[in-house]
């Protein structure tokens, strides 16, 4: 079976890229292959013009510069381990530092995604969904990423929960300056949060372009069928 | 936390209670004279009448049974006819041996079993995780006391590398090595089949979290596989296993009577061969009570080691 067929996207340093599509599209194969958790059988991804293969040899660095947030927010997160010691553990290893550097920083990345310094020392199981998005973003966050690949973040919080950790992506991507990969089956979340959107079907991109040209002008009946199923769901999307 | 511990050594009380009651009832309805079973066919009446009243059996039961458990809850375990010295001397002889013996097994089951399940997992559906799996099906279905004697016969016998049973050899002065080279063999056979079953149940638990999102995740930010499979995998893999690390510990106890049989080792599991044959009621239930509270005491430290290890059971 091949997952993903004749792909060609380039990625611009500072700009949203939403990449969407209904299940089975490959769309999370596709991001999967971006962060390096799996290999294309066949055909090339290049990281600042080299070879993801040779950025992935030097695993920390590239650790450090391509961070990666999954839709199971809470299966995400080691259950044995305290969230402030998940967060510190991650920052350690891949950029080091002084325990109170490490410590300073930790706080720092927590109070931009409004998670309180109490839930630091809980487990993740006495964490909401939403909390623990939370804290998936605050990790992302915390070595100053240059790309963040997520794989469909919001799909599995309620409705009410979904606006808010949209808004405050949207707050984050001013604040910190990432390129950010942002997979869903959602047009109306790609129309708040990318500035350009690719569309993917069976594998392949049907269409691609700026978000506003590809939303206005859709092209595809495809993409059609997509924005007016999302017309339909969207009724949780932040203002 | 602590009152988890403590509900679960509130209810170990009524456990032995109820264990000490099933043995002292099962001994007490075999069929048979224990005092004739001691003294033998050639003793004559007035004798026996005289053990049968030393050993109050000519007592109702239930007096009998609560004149026991009064005394084994001051420390007395009564006197055992058959070795003509008190229960407790006894059992702390050889109870001694059977804790070395069941400690090596144990200790040859957890590094085999928990290596062997992680090893497999890390390499599924290889030639390495299937000769492992082949392995361990043929150690859960390999009865100890055949293991044992084929170890006997390949290793002492034809190799002539280790003694065949015993825990000293006669005329031999006692050393640390001399003992390591009795226990090898018994240690061997207890662990390899308490492993098999602890390998299989470790590889399907690490299979299910090796596809945790955790895992993934770690993966996804560069963490090493060593790191990822040690740290993160293994930690949240064993926990589940627990609770059946605590049977098997129960089991290489329980296995130790065959095991003791086949290799001659002067541990509990031999003596109470001996009581029962002989039925000496005491030592018998002193030995059971013995065992019963070990294995009590194993799980209930394995339960309280699997809500430290994994905060969602902590209350």
């Amino acid at each position: 079976m091949q997952a993903l067929d004749g792909v060609d996207l380039t990625l611009r340093e500072g700009r949203a890229l939403g990449i969407v599509g209904e299940s089975g599209s490959g769309k999370s194969t596709l991001a999967r292959i971006l962060v390096g958790l799996e290999e294309p059988s066949s055909g090339t991804v290049l990281f600042q013009g080299k070879p993801l293969v040779e950025a992935l040899r030097a695993r920390s660095a590239f650790h450090r510069e391509v961070q990666f947030v999954f839709q199971n927010s809470l299966g995400a997160l080691n259950p044995r381990k305290r969230i402030g010691s998940i967060l510190h553990t991650h920052l350690q290893i891949l950029e080091g530092g002084t325990a109170t550097e490490v410590k300073a920083r930790v706080r720092e990345v927590a109070e931009a995604v409004d998670l309180p310094e109490d839930l630091l020392e809980r487990f993740p199981h006495a964490l909401s969904g939403g909390q623990a998005q939370r804290v998936n973003l605050a990790r992302a966050l915390l070595t100053h990423p240059r790309v963040i690949v997520m794989d469909e973040p919001v799909a599995a919080l309620d409705v009410s929960v979904q606006a808010r950790v949209l808004r405050l992506l949207r707050r984050l991507a001013e604040t910190f300056t990432f390129t950010l990969v942002f997979i869903t089956h959602d047009l109306a979340v790609v129309d708040y949060l990318c500035d350009e959107v690719c569309v993917m079907r069976e594998g392949k991109v049907v269409e691609s372009g700026s978000t506003a040209d590809v939303l206005t002008r859709p092209h595809e009946a495809y993409t059609r069928a997509l924005m007016d199923a999302s017309r339909a769901t969207s009724h949780g999307m932040p203002s | 936390m602590r009152g988890l511990v403590w509900e679960r050594l509130f209810w170990t009380g009524p456990v032995l209670l109820g264990v000490s009651v099933l043995v002292f009832l099962l001994m007490a309805l075999i069929p048979g004279d224990p005092a004739l079973a001691l003294l033998g066919p050639y003793a004559t009446e007035a004798n026996l009448d005289r053990l049968r009243a030393q050993m109050a059996l000519d007592a109702p039961l239930w007096t009998r049974y609560f004149t026991w458990i009064g005394q084994v809850l001051q420390g007395d375990f009564g006197y055992a006819y058959s070795v003509d010295r008190p229960v407790a001397e006894e059992l702390w002889e050889r109870g001694r041996a059977t804790l070395l013996l069941a400690s090596a097994g144990y200790l040859v089951c957890l590094l085999l079993g928990v290596g062997a399940g992680v090893f497999a997992a890390a390499r599924q559906y290889t030639w390495i995780d299937r000769s492992l799996s082949v392995v361990s099906m043929v150690g859960i279905s390999t009865p100890a006391f055949w293991l044992g004697l084929l170890f006997v016969m390949v290793f002492s016998i034809h190799l002539q590398w280790l003694p065949s049973g015993g825990i000293q050899t006669f005329g031999e002065d006692p050393s640390a090595g001399a003992l390591l080279r009795h226990l090898a063999l018994p240690a061997l056979t207890l662990g390899l089949v308490a492993a098999a079953l602890v390998a299989r149940f470790v590889r399907t638990q690490m299979l299910e979290v090796l596809r945790l999102d955790f895992v993934r995740t770690a993966r996804a930010k560069g963490a090493g596989e060593g790191r990822i499979l040690w740290c993160h995998a293994v930690r949240a893999g064993i926990v589940p296993v627990l609770p059946v690390l605590g049977l098997q510990a129960g089991y290489v106890l329980g296995g130790a009577v065959y095991v003791e049989t086949v290799f001659q080792w002067p541990g509990l599991g031999r003596m109470l061969v001996e009581a029962v044959t002989q039925r000496d009621l005491l030592l018998v239930q002193g030995g059971v009570l013995l065992v019963a509270t070990a294995y009590v005491l194993v799980n209930l430290a394995a339960d309280v080691l699997q809500a430290v290890l994994d905060p969602r059971l902590q209350k």
